[in-house]
């Protein structure tokens, strides 16, 4: 998947990053057992932790467009 | 589901939604107010989300049926049930000497300082060792450090039942031996019956009553 040069593109990716990361999460109270504690862990939390960093980088970086 | 669950599920629906405006149409953040919308959206939202969630989980992870949705803890739980006062797990969840639904984690986290983190990273191990690991066989399962005296009088010290007790005050040197922990609870002849899972096959269980939990339905 080719990196995402505007910040447009970039809040797309996010946008499905945390997305996941809220459905995973959502579905990980659906459990009550350990696999569901690991899910919350190991998916959830991590993919917003990626989300949430890469939001704040998107909005400090200049979109790479060439100019016209 | 309890209520604060279904408050995050609803917190989580809404983050959803407005995160996935930004995603259809990126072009909205170009307002002040869209601006504002995708912070709370891409930021504190999933944040307060994964915050709330942590909580939960955390919560949760103290809950007798989390300990024994591992099947190796199965017989464990079994163990709770047995009809004998001699039992002393057993005797603690049938009478509510623990919180019947944090009987494992009342009994196995620890007392000290940071004591919780200790019992959570100790939770954290067992599920390597569960899911990655070689597991055990459950009758040779073993603490990792010896029972510590601390955890029992962190309910009985100052109690009547334990101070005056007969065999506790029978020399004056035994409760300082057994308040220094120089005298194990549940393994110096006392109180050891613990969790005898080897003789499940042959002991009897109690079986509550249907109406016990009626009114918490």
């Amino acid at each position: 998947m080719p990196i995402p040069r505007t910040t447009e593109g970039r809040l797309k990716v996010v946008g499905l990053i945390l997305i996941c990361a809220l459905i995973v999460e959502a579905f990980s109270f659906l459990g009550h057992g350990a696999i569901a504690f690991m899910v919350f862990s190991a998916a959830a939390a991590v993919l917003v932790c990626l989300g949430i960093p890469a939001y704040l980088l998107t909005l400090v970086r200049k979109d790479q467009e060439s100019p016209r | 589901m309890y209520f604060p669950a279904l408050l995050l599920i609803l917190l989580i629906a809404l983050t959803v939604a407005l995160i996935a405006v930004f995603v259809i149409r990126p072009q909205t953040t170009a307002t002040t107010a869209g601006k504002i919308a995708a912070f709370l959206g891409f930021f504190a939202f999933p944040l307060l989300c994964v915050g709330m969630g942590f909580s939960a989980q955390m919560d949760n992870s103290k809950s007798t049926r989390f300990c024994l949705s591992c099947h190796i803890m199965e017989p464990y739980g079994k163990s709770l049930w047995i009809d004998d006062p001699g039992q002393l797990p057993a005797s603690h969840f049938q009478n509510h000497r623990v919180p019947p639904d944090q009987a494992c984690y009342t009994c196995h986290t620890n007392y000290a300082m940071f004591g919780g983190l200790k019992a959570k990273f100790g939770g954290l191990r067992h599920m390597y060792v569960y899911y990655l690991g070689s597991p055990p066989k459950p009758e040779d399962i073993k603490l990792y450090e010896p029972y510590n005296n601390r955890e029992c009088l962190h309910c009985h010290a100052g109690a009547r039942s334990f101070e005056e007790g007969v065999v506790h005050t029978a020399d004056p040197a035994i409760m300082a031996e057994i308040k220094s922990n120089k005298l194990s609870c549940v393994s110096s002849g006392c109180h050891e019956t613990v969790h005898d899972i080897a003789k499940l096959g042959e002991l009897k269980f109690w079986k509550e009553p249907a109406y016990a939990n009626s009114s918490d339905h």
